[in-house]
């Protein structure tokens, strides 16, 4: 796990709109071009797309999975850092370090 | 359990969406109708020539219909007119409905697009423009919008949404007075690097008025133009070889509308597409729910027994719909012998009638065939053609 995954606080950026249509979790982009503007979350993701409506630490982020789903804390956060860093590639996410 | 954003193509992903929605019945696609009116007199128009200047979609309107499409799962969004960007809101409901998470496409005829708006665009792109185009010179162009520099104000609009980026198609009817700048319009988009379609069927105007019916091309015209677009019919060919079968279709409807898809007029009336004007109920009064279900029932319409339609091997190439058939003679399972007329011949240029068009379609259906709407569709002058 990175220094900032541990000292960082992440939060969703206003680029995008979570929807879920048809069964599909989704992240529709306000301000990408292309084929299709959308990109599919599982329901996981998007559990933690809703956690990060506000500043969240990893640790926030783990105990929402860990409180929702049956999975070991050190699962959970390679989970979360995977799916921020995924978040970070679309610019979906913003991050700050905390004050150590 | 894994939280992550799969490596699913948007292509594949949209795939998806269409194939569960149709299973589940979810109104995926909604084109909604924001503006009546236009600054374009289009000699061709069903909508415009019809409409008032208070035939406008209020934000809150636009608002209420948007949370309730949202609610039934729509995700793809057309917002069309009369031409949207004279609407004094079109900035705050396009808002409106990107924020809610829609992709959202627009028909527009592109004259009022200047730097201010390609900038606005580009900065919030639509999932895809629909631009209409009239013609290759100032003239034609304005021989059917009869708006002086109508011509160069969309070349110049396309060239400012090429420059940023914006994914768009070109689109013109084919009628008497584009057909012969149709090819010209077709080699100019794709010297622009994008699509371009066109549409042999005009219909008459909302209120009834048949003049646009006037400008409709006859089968003939429709084949050589046809022609000249694709050479050999080599395109259209392979595009009839799957869907010309020995197939009986019992329901009118084949499309997805009324499944996954619906059409809101400006006055929240729910309809089945845009081609249809008639309403099955009204978003603004009735839930969305008991609209849906309308249109549902609508859609589940069967051919009567012995209509030719619904034995005709041809129905998946056929230039008609039930909406422009509804249009024509006032039900969704009429018979438009024009429709009948065009396709055979475009069936017999592909080769499927050795021995020629059918006198079934040529001189009309015999009489002991049941159609409903029959007298209504033989009193159009168009019939006759």
């Amino acid at each position: 796990m990175s220094q900032k995954g541990v000292n960082a606080q992440y939060r969703r950026t206003d680029g995008y709109v979570y929807r879920l249509t048809v069964g599909e979790h989704l992240l529709v982009s306000l301000h990408a071009r292309g084929e299709e503007p959308f990109y599919a979350l599982t329901p996981t993701g998007a559990l933690l797309w809703e956690s990060l409506a506000e500043w969240s630490t990893l640790d926030d982020l783990c105990a929402r999975l860990i409180g929702e789903y049956e999975v070991t804390r050190d699962q959970a956060a390679v989970d979360v850092m995977d799916f921020l860093e995924q978040l970070e590639s679309l610019q979906a996410v913003e991050s700050r370090q905390l004050e150590s | 359990m894994t939280a992550t954003i799969p490596k699913v193509s948007g292509a594949i992903l949209k795939k998806r969406l269409v194939v569960n929605a149709r299973q589940q019945r979810i109104p995926l696609q909604a084109d909604v109708e924001i503006i009546a009116t236009c600054n374009f007199n289009c000699v061709h128009c069903y909508i415009a020539p019809c409409a008032e200047r208070e035939d406008v979609m209020s934000l809150e309107q636009a608002e209420i219909l948007f949370d309730k499409l949202k609610a039934a799962g729509t995700l793809m969004l057309l917002l069309t007119g009369g031409e949207v960007f004279t609407h004094k809101q079109f900035k705050e409901i396009y808002l409106a409905a990107k924020r809610r998470g829609f992709n959202v496409y627009i028909n527009t005829n592109a004259y009022l697009i200047g730097e201010r708006w390609a900038d606005f665009l580009a900065l919030w792109p639509p999932k895809f423009m629909s631009i209409s185009l009239y013609g290759m010179t100032p003239e034609s162009y304005e021989r059917v919008t009869g708006i002086p520099k109508s011509y160069q104000r969309v070349m110049r609009a396309i060239d400012l949404l090429l420059e940023r980026g914006i994914e768009f198609d070109l689109k013109c009817p084919a009628m008497t007075v584009t057909a012969s700048e149709i090819p010209a319009m077709m080699a100019f988009a794709k010297a622009k690097g994008v699509r371009f379609r066109t549409d042999y069927s005009i219909i008459p105007q909302e209120k009834g008025d048949l003049a646009p019916m006037s400008l409709q091309l006859g089968p003939q015209e429709v084949m050589d133009l046809q022609k000249t677009l694709d050479p050999g019919l080599s395109d259209f060919r392979k595009y009839a070889a799957v869907r010309v079968d020995d197939s009986t279709y019992e329901n009118v409807y084949k499309c997805g509308a009324g499944r996954t898809t619906l059409h809101i007029n400006v006055h929240g009336g729910v309809s089945t597409c845009s081609s249809s004007r008639k309403t099955v109920g009204n978003l603004f009064e009735q839930p969305f729910e008991e609209i849906w279900s309308a249109l549902g029932g609508k859609v589940e319409m069967k051919y009567p027994v012995g209509h030719p339609c619904a034995t005709c091997k041809f129905a998946k190439i056929c230039i008609g719909c039930p909406a422009t058939v509804e249009q024509l003679t006032g039900l969704p399972n009429g018979y438009v012998q024009m429709y009948c007329k065009i396709t055979h011949q475009r069936a017999y240029e592909l080769g499927y009638h050795p021995t020629g068009v059918p006198r079934t379609v040529t001189e009309g259906i015999p009489r002991h065939v049941v159609t409903p709407g029959r007298a209504t569709a033989r009193s159009l002058p168009i019939l006759s053609q």
